[in-house]
């Protein structure tokens, strides 16, 4: 199930290139700012995924 | 500020980050410590990474009180850019980037520390008012304090290593370039940095051998440096590569400022800031540079007759007066030598008056 969420929003994030994504409650209950663009958002098993599917290289923000 | 920009995918950026996954982290309950090694007193930094967890460089330094002096867009574009010219030689670079990963942790994850195990494994959306002061998170500087309180706890003086955590490299004379990679903006005389050769102008491209992407980058080998042994550096100076070797001196992390950092006044810090009087101020009052002479900018002290107000000059603590030529001294005096419910005795001048205090060291 963990990796099916991550891989949905693994997907969805490729999908939803540089539109806004709907907060979800994680970010919505901090008042995260709005991240743009395909960030996956405090997923970290999920980026790693995407980056071996992708062969990009991975950029984690922690804050 | 950087987190907002990079966050909204600044024009300036969004051609460098289309080339990551890029991943926001705010949870950090469970974060595997031993893979995602950074300064925890920040609270942004960045990793660059592979997908097989190799660290290709860090990013965010703080080096005083205004945390935003020293991450700057381009800068962070620059370290950005670097990082994807690792991507690009990797594997074949592997070797060089093996320092990059740390030691393993003390715990594996943060809740492994005794002061913070009551936190759940996950944030709880739904707890407390909407923000950062959600009861259910452990901020990222919430795990130096754990480790300050573990020090504390079994009654040892907390090490210089961690308190001058991540020195910054004007501790050994350089000062860079915020809006560079890691460019030289000046050498000061007689530095460590100046008898190894260093000019202004210098780009650092490899410290111990490792690449580097930022002052991070330099932060994170400086944090693990034995002292009285010299690091290899590998600058470009008018295009060419110049090797040096620059010595760390012992003691060299006391250059620092340390005291900007919350874990400080999460655990032993009095309750105030303070910052050292200028030498002009000193002749000003007749004292010396070795007088322990620190304006207090800040003070929640309100005991009734007891009272540390903003503007008192301490100038003795437990009845020394020299020895401690800043508040980062004056902290690890109190982290190092004094126990919790022991109490510190103070002088401090207002009104050209002496008072003296005593505060209850937590």
């Amino acid at each position: 199930m963990r990796f099916l969420c991550a891989t949905l929003l693994a997907l969805g994030a490729l999908g939803a290139r540089h539109s806004r994504q709907e907060p979800g409650p994680l970010q919505r209950g901090l008042g995260d700012a709005e991240p743009e663009g395909p960030w996956v958002y405090n997923d970290i098993p999920g980026g790693f995924e995407s980056a071996r599917k992708s062969g990009k290289p991975l950029l984690l923000v922690f804050r | 500020m950087l987190d907002g920009q990079v966050a909204r995918r600044d024009p300036e950026l969004g051609d460098v980050l289309d080339q990551f996954v890029c991943v926001r982290v705010v949870e950090v309950n469970d974060l595997d410590l031993a893979t995602f090694q950074f300064d925890t007193g920040l609270t942004w930094a960045v990793l660059f990474m592979n997908a097989d967890k190799t660290v290709y460089g860090r990013y965010g330094s703080r080096s005083g009180l205004d945390g935003l002096a020293d991450a700057t867009l381009q800068g962070f574009r620059k370290a950005a850019l670097a990082a994807l010219e690792i991507h690009k030689a990797y594997p074949g670079n592997k070797a060089s980037l093996a320092g990059k990963a740390g030691a393993p942790p003390r715990f594996p994850t943060p809740r492994g520390y005794p002061s913070l195990k009551e936190y759940p494994k996950t944030i709880d959306p739904a707890a407390g008012e909407r923000g950062r002061d959600n009861p259910t998170c452990i901020h990222c500087h919430q795990i130096q304090a754990a480790e300050y309180r573990m020090i504390r706890g079994s009654k040892e003086p907390i090490p210089d290593r961690l308190l001058w955590a991540y020195p910054m490299p004007s501790a050994l004379g350089l000062e860079l370039d915020a809006q560079e990679r890691a460019r030289i903006r000046s050498v000061a005389a007689g530095s460590p940095a100046a008898k190894a050769g260093f000019r202004q102008g210098d780009d650092l491209l490899s410290l111990e051998g490792q690449p580097l992407i930022s002052v991070a980058d330099i932060q994170w080998i400086l944090d693990r440096a034995p002292e009285d042994s010299p690091l290899r550096a590998v600058v470009r100076r008018d295009g060419a590569p110049l090797a040096l070797d620059l010595a760390i001196p012992p003691g060299f992390r006391r250059k620092g400022d340390f005291s900007w950092r919350a874990a400080t006044s999460d655990t032993f810090r009095p309750d105030m800031t303070g910052e050292s009087l200028s030498l002009e101020e000193r002749e000003k009052r007749n004292m010396g540079d070795a007088d322990i002479a620190i304006r207090i900018t800040y003070s929640g002290i309100r005991l009734p007759g007891a009272d540390v107000r903003k503007d008192d000059i301490l100038v003795e603590v437990d009845g020394r007066r020299t020895g401690l030529p800043s508040f980062s001294e004056f902290l690890a005096y109190v982290a190092q030598k004094k126990a919790s419910g022991e109490t510190l005795a103070l002088t401090l001048v207002r009104d050209g008056k002496e008072l003296r205090r005593q505060v209850t060291v937590r």
